[in-house]
């Protein structure tokens, strides 16, 4: 009877010692992974400063000293409608930079810097009716896009500009609602990312240039992103589809192709891309620089059905003179950043160049100003053939500017 | 010998050559052509279940085609959070399907829904001990119709609970229907928790396995606690083994590829892969089929108990549980009906707990009276249902797909998927579309893909892909103002259209819009391929 009583007690005793241990686990695990399963939009890390990717030629015979400051010349920021596009003053700076100043009254690279960065400066230029550029959005900051001639043309094409301008990501600017720093445009960007979306190149550019390493992120739909999938999804469509005749992903992919060699040379070193990716980038970049090689014109120019001229252009609204414009320019623009290997022979650079050029140089204010954003293109990358920005070959030839009010 | 000696020897010799229990009553010849006709029926329905085709298509997802290359069906689902719990699956249906093809799929679904409402007429004789019972399964093909018209993981499910159900009911006499855990086998023990394993690898369905059991303990120390005190629970042998049970099974869960990952995303929002194996939040209409369904058999149910003898709480309760997730999902009539059954025929009763099915069907003098059952040692048993229940199952076998083997013309493919499902046009696809991508109707697109290589940008699991994704597929099919656009945006370099369906887009593509070349055409499809793709 004892035995029985005490089997009894161990039996009792032994239940509910099992039942807590199990329901303790499983609380613990089910409170531990209820709080962490969901919160799953990990930003990837990233450099305060963004890096610095510089051309690496300086080749005169592409535009001379004489030929590139008369087309920068130019290209000054200086428009006769008052108040001008939004989108004007973001390509604007992204050509010139904010260090740039100009003696003739244009706009300088500080003052077009606050215009897009500073509400109350935005608000000043183009009136208080306007739609704020800059708002607080439960992910960060949100740019205002394609809603008019008050907001900027391209997604994420500021949080672009400024990486690549090298603005610190704790930089402070200043919302419709309130202030913010850079970084919460570029979250604001990541989180509400969508792989799909119709752009993606300028986000996927200024993460690059933030980034530390090739670690990925989760967006709020859950879905997982790295620089390998971006690098896919940029050579996904065939050309000419995307923004800028598909340009922009050039662009974008040399850069990721620039970005991933600095990084392989730094210590410890680390990557952007994987090996196979990288390569399979290198493929495709070659191959479009075939089809422009194989496809330019006598004269020098490209067309927006650059990969293939027999087939009409998908915007023959757009005068026939600014599409030129634009898929030159653009593509002696991601030349610029690629590696030697990915570079046409010499005579193809050079020929585009030259029209580009004098094109430029013939063309008057009014035409300019229509084809600014264009224009922005084209003159970066010819500054680039000569190995640096626009103000820096202004400064290298002595251009004498005057130091603007707000550098004072 | 005389001539009565020689009839009676000729009477007697099955008597002689069979044991007692073969000789059957009328109305076991009666479950046996209603089981007999199911099975053929099932065999001969459509095998165009979305669900069937996805498993297929998905199966072989990975597998190495003959060109040499594995295949990746779903390229723009790639980061995309999902649970593999139905891999295991997949590849067994994929399996059936390259074995024997649509036939094979269409016998396995038909012994797939046979094995699932025998188990449930075993239950139902179990719980009441009435034969007629069991042809109230056929209320659960009835209700589930849309839910179980293919092989699928809710119909494995379905079947898997069925005989989770039969082990937890008593084969042998007794006073309660129900086995008392504490004094159960190890064998039992080890049915269960090996049926748990296996369900767990085939579907995530296993919850309603795992519900079903914490149901009973819950009922369990309800009963304790109304009898006794909160305190006897610990003492009471029955509540611990059940609650042992429970727990043992969670834990044989751990016993699949993904392992303690299943736990772990059942905690994912929004995208729950239990929830979506469970058919996701989807409300059924009230007048619907599931609505009606659920009223009825409340009102039977009503009527049963007030008539009969006991509520029989732990049934009642799996219903009332299982009504909950009907009107969070439609999909849940597949736990409801066999479940409500149950609760049915517990409420009604059993007519005699102590005779189980097997001593019935021997026993036959049951129905004899006294005077004549002094003489019952004598009387030759009779064997004519048995030879009509044997005739049954024969005129089964000839007349289901198994008997082919005796020859004759094996259905065509259209007979085999129905009229919905477009087999020119599929055969089309694999004759002439390689390594493409393919925007079809997405109650197609598993069936066109199934088989090739070719890569699908939505299937019928919308939920693997972004939503911007899922939501410019419906935007293509729909033919709005800038599908070419978005088309090329996803590099899709085939449109399957349904004509009866995508009256939009099938003008579209005709006008010759985005330069879609129309490559395929019959009643019921069109197939446009984007200019410079090789057929």
């Amino acid at each position: 009877m004892k035995r029985v009583a005490t089997n009894r007690r161990l039996t009792h005793w032994l239940f509910v010692v099992s039942q807590v241990a199990f329901w303790g686990v499983s609380v613990c695990g089910g409170t531990y992974w209820a709080t962490t399963s969901n919160s799953n939009t990990i930003l990837p890390r990233l450099n305060n400063r963004p890096r610095l990717v510089r051309p690496e030629f300086d080749y005169p015979f592409v535009v001379s000293d004489e030929q590139l400051a008369e087309v920068l010349e130019k290209l000054h920021p200086k428009f006769a409608q008052l108040p001008t596009k939004v989108n004007f003053v973001d390509h604007g700076v992204r050509l010139w930079g904010p260090l740039a100043t100009f003696d003739d009254g244009a706009l300088s690279g500080q003052q077009m810097l606050n215009m897009l960065l500073n509400h109350g400066v935005f608000a000043k230029t183009w009136g208080p009716t306007a739609p704020p550029l800059l708002q607080h959005t439960d992910y960060g900051i949100e740019v205002t896009t394609q809603q008019g001639s008050a907001t900027v043309s391209h997604v994420d094409h500021l949080m672009g500009t400024i990486a690549e301008l090298g603005l610190p990501l704790e930089s402070r600017i200043v919302a419709s609602d309130g202030p913010g720093t850079i970084r919460d445009l570029l979250q604001h960007g990541l989180l509400s990312f969508q792989l799909n979306q119709h752009e993606y190149e300028w986000t996927a550019l200024a993460t690059a240039l933030y980034a530390t390493s090739d670690a990925d992120w989760r967006t709020l739909e859950g879905e997982l992103v790295d620089f390998n999938r971006l690098a896919e999804r940029l050579m996904r469509q065939e050309q000419p589809l995307g923004v800028c005749y598909g340009q922009h992903r050039l662009y974008t992919l040399a850069m990721f192709l620039r970005i991933d060699e600095q990084m392989r040379g730094e210590s410890p070193p680390r990557r952007l891309l994987s090996a196979e990716s990288r390569h399979e980038v290198f493929v495709y970049l070659r191959e479009m620089t075939r089809k422009l090689y194989e496809t330019q014109s006598v004269d020098g120019f490209w067309d927006g059905n650059w990969p293939n001229p027999q087939q009409a252009v998908r915007d023959p609204e757009i005068d026939v003179l600014s599409r030129r414009i634009l898929a030159t320019g653009h593509a002696l623009e991601w030349w610029a950043m690629s590696p030697a290997e990915l570079h046409p022979p010499r005579e193809t650079i050079v020929r585009a160049s030259q029209w580009l050029a004098s094109t430029i140089v013939g063309m008057d204010a009014v035409q300019i100003e229509k084809n600014y954003t264009f224009l922005t293109h084209a003159g970066r990358a010819l500054a680039l053939w000569r190995g640096c920005s626009a103000a820096e070959f202004e400064k290298r030839i002595g251009v004498a500017h005057a130091p603007s009010e707000e550098n004072k | 010998m005389t001539y009565a000696t020689q009839q009676t020897a000729a009477r007697r010799q099955l008597e002689a050559s069979l044991p007692a229990w073969c000789a059957l009553k009328w109305y076991h010849a009666v479950i046996c052509a209603y089981f007999t006709l199911l099975f053929v029926f099932a065999c001969y329905v459509p095998i165009a279940s979305p669900e069937t085709w996805r498993d297929v298509a998905i199966g072989q997802d990975g597998a190495e085609m003959p060109a040499g290359k594995t295949i990746q069906r779903l390229p723009y689902a790639d980061g995309i959070r999902y649970f593999e719990a139905d891999a295991t699956r997949q590849r067994i249906v994929a399996w059936i399907h390259d074995l024997g093809g649509t036939q094979l799929l269409a016998v396995a679904f038909g012994i797939s829904i046979t094995c699932s409402m025998v188990c449930w007429a075993h239950a139902l004789y179990r719980v009441t001990q009435k034969w007629y019972a069991v042809l109230a399964t056929i209320t659960i093909p009835l209700a589930c119709y849309n839910r179980l018209s293919g092989l699928s993981g809710l119909l494995l499910g379905q079947c898997a609970l069925a005989c989770l159900v039969l082990l937890l009911l008593e084969r042998k006499k007794s006073r309660q229907a129900r086995i008392k855990w504490a004094r159960a086998g190890l064998g039992r023990w080890l049915l269960v928790v090996g049926l748990i394993v296996t369900w767990a690898n085939i579907h995530l369905s296993v919850i309603v396995g795992l519900a079903l059991l914490l149901f009973a303990v819950v009922e369990r120390g309800v009963t304790i606690v109304h009898k006794q005190t909160w305190r006897s629970l610990t003492r009471d042998a029955e509540f611990r083994r059940r609650v042992y049970l429970f727990e043992l099974c969670v834990v044989s869960t751990l016993a699949t590829p993904f392992g303690i990952e299943l736990w772990r995303a059942a905690f994912w929002w929004p995208t729950n892969p239990i929830v979506q194996s469970l058919g996701g939040w989807a409300p059924p209409l009230m007048f619907g089929l599931s609505g009606l369904a659920v009223s009825l058999g409340w009102l039977v149910w009503i009527y049963a108990t007030q008539r009969g003898k006991s509520r029989a709480t732990l049934w009642s309760w799996c219903a009332g549980g299982a009504t909950i997730a009907v009107a969070a999902s439609s999909s849940a009539i597949v736990w409801f009906m066999p479940l409500m059954l149950m609760a049915i025929a517990a409420a009604v009763g059993r007519k005699d707990y102590s005779v189980s099915l097997w001593d019935k069907i021997a026993s036959d003098c049951s129905d004899i009276s006294p005077v004549q059952s002094a003489s019952c040692g004598t009387r030759p048993m009779s064997f004519a249902f048995t030879l009509v229940a044997g005739l049954f199952l024969w005129l089964g076998f000839c007349l289901s797909p198994l008997g082919d083997v005796f020859g004759g013309r094996p259905r065509t493919e259209q007979q085999l998927v129905g009229k919905h499902l477009p087999v020119a046009g599929r055969q089309f696809v694999l004759q002439n579309v390689t390594d493409g991508l393919i925007v079809a109707p997405i109650d197609w697109s598993d069936y066109l893909a199934a088989n090739s290589s070719n890569r699908l940008l939505l299937n019928y699991d919308v939920t693997r892909v972004p939503r911007l994704v899922a939501q410019d597929h419906d935007r293509i099919c729909r033919g709005v103002e800038n599908w070419h656009d978005l088309a090329m945006k996803y590099a899709v370099s085939n449109i399957v259209i349904d004509k009866s369906r995508q009256s939009t887009l099938l003008r579209q593509v005709r006008r010759g819009i985005g330069g879609w070349q129309i490559v395929f055409e019959d009643e019921m499809t069109l197939i446009a391929q984007r200019k410079g793709e090789s057929s």
